[in-house]
């Protein structure tokens, strides 16, 4: 080959090879990102069940019979529900553990930057103090910099490879683990929590059904007497729309943590192969779930 | 055919709603406090719409039952996933930690490792400008640093 041919060789096989680590990569890191967002959403269902819980109970006080101290109700829903508060803060270990996992792999996957910037800055030291010796230049600025983007390319292949090896191995490793934990996640969503939803919300509009029976003034001079009921029923109304909206947020997030499943299984599948763009479509089409979950929050 | 009273909806519903065994799922206990969730509404309802019946106090008795058991259920239900998952969650927190030391390990050794002998091996080769040497500089210090990790 000639030194011709080689100088023109060489950058590209470099940028070739940079460029292919880095789109392996990133289906990786976007997968990271969408499974911790993921996590994010559901933090507030470990939580949720007790405060459903305790709103439950605060409508059953309304309903009873006796002296009613509003505080009093507050406090004893609280006491009531507090093995639940228990078994959410359990509940919440399952998304703490996933979203560790995605942002180990959205590290793992997009360290490059990082990693080699701080390598970079370290050839530029090394290169500046032999820039000069005694005053005189050793290197032209042109050839400076080549060896500096060479050693970038250098330390980004070996880097980018132990990244690589690891990022295979965890995620083929904790294929099984993922599943149990998102599994868990989904029943703990889908059919714990929203059954409380639903127990809280089917009582809730029981009572908003009687507000708005007791609304009713047959002359004007009823009216008055009705206010407070015809008032409440705002509240109640909101209240079961905040709840259904919950409701709905765990059914996406039960879809979402499906998607996140079959995009794990598909980066393992697809690992080696470059930019294959199967392996992307799952990845997006869970990126995309994730984003809808936020679109949905967005209009609240 | 007369309504079904307080007691034959509790009945009901408590029979529906019996103790889990060992034997059974998380999604089955879910189930079964659904059910006593949803008695405990029908009994709650029936007290509210029915305030002159007899038989109101032994209603709100076994709503509060049924209530209670509900939530008993569900908390059962969420610590039997806790114990399921439990070898998993210890995986999934290992793997997190085996990531993070191993980034804590390259940026302090083998990131000097591989930056040392790329400049030693590059500014020899930028300093002739001879491309083909600076690419076998390059092979050389990725095949040295393979050495050093084995």
């Amino acid at each position: 080959m000639s030194n011709r041919l080689r100088a023109r060789w060489a950058p590209a096989a470099i940028a070739l090879l940079l460029g292919g680590c880095a789109l392996q990569m990133q289906p990786v890191a976007d997968f990271g990102a969408a499974a911790n967002h993921l996590a994010t959403t559901y933090k507030p269902f470990a939580s949720g069940i007790a405060a459903s819980c305790e709103q439950r109970e605060r409508y059953i006080a309304l309903g009873n019979a006796g002296a009613f101290d509003d505080a009093v109700a507050e406090r004893a829903a609280a006491v009531r529900c507090a093995p639940l508060k228990e078994a959410g803060a359990t509940a919440a270990l399952f998304g703490q553990a996933l979203a560790d996992y995605a942002s180990a792999l959205a590290t793992v996957a997009g360290t490059k930057a990082t990693v080699f910037d701080s390598d970079i800055k370290g050839v530029s030291g090394a290169a500046a103090k032999l820039e000069t010796k005694g005053g005189t230049a050793i290197f032209d600025s042109r050839k400076l910099g080549a060896a500096t983007k060479i050693a970038r390319a250098a330390a980004a292949i070996v880097m980018q490879e132990k990244l690589q090896t690891l990022t295979r191995a965890t995620l083929q490793d904790n294929a099984d683990a993922l599943a149990v934990v998102v599994d868990a996640m989904k029943t703990y969503a889908d059919k714990i929590y929203a059954g409380q939803l639903a127990d809280t919300r089917e009582l809730m509009a029981g009572e908003l059904r009687r507000l708005v029976a007791a609304s009713n003034a047959p002359t004007q001079g009823d009216v008055e007497a009705r206010l407070p009921w015809r008032y409440a029923q705002a509240a109640a109304r909101a209240d079961i729309e905040a709840n259904e909206l919950e409701a709905r947020r765990v059914r996406d997030f039960a879809r979402a943590a499906d998607a996140l499943l079959a995009a794990h299984a598909d980066l393992i599948a697809n690992f080696d192969k470059l930019g294959g763009a199967r392996r992307l479509e799952l990845v997006s089409a869970f990126v995309n779930q994730v984003k809808a979950l936020n679109d949905d929050a967005a209009a609240l | 055919m007369t309504d079904p009273t307080a007691s034959d909806i509790a009945a009901s519903a408590i029979a529906a709603s019996t103790a889990p065994t060992a034997d059974d799922t998380a999604d089955a206990m879910a189930l079964l406090a659904d059910v006593a969730g949803h008695a405990s509404t029908v009994l709650f309802n029936y007290r509210r719409d029915n305030p002159g019946a007899p038989d109101l106090e032994q209603a709100l008795n076994l709503e509060m039952t049924l209530d209670k058991r509900a939530i008993d259920l569900r908390v059962q239900a969420v610590r039997l996933l806790g114990a399921q998952a439990g070898e998993a969650l210890a995986q999934m927190k290992d793997a997190t930690r085996k990531v993070d030391d191993f980034l804590v390990t390259i940026k302090a050794v083998e990131g000097r490792l591989a930056v040392a002998n790329a400049v030693i091996g590059l500014t020899g080769a930028a300093l002739v400008g001879d491309a083909g040497g600076i690419l076998a500089a390059v092979v050389s210090v990725h095949t040295a640093l393979k050495s050093a990790e084995a």
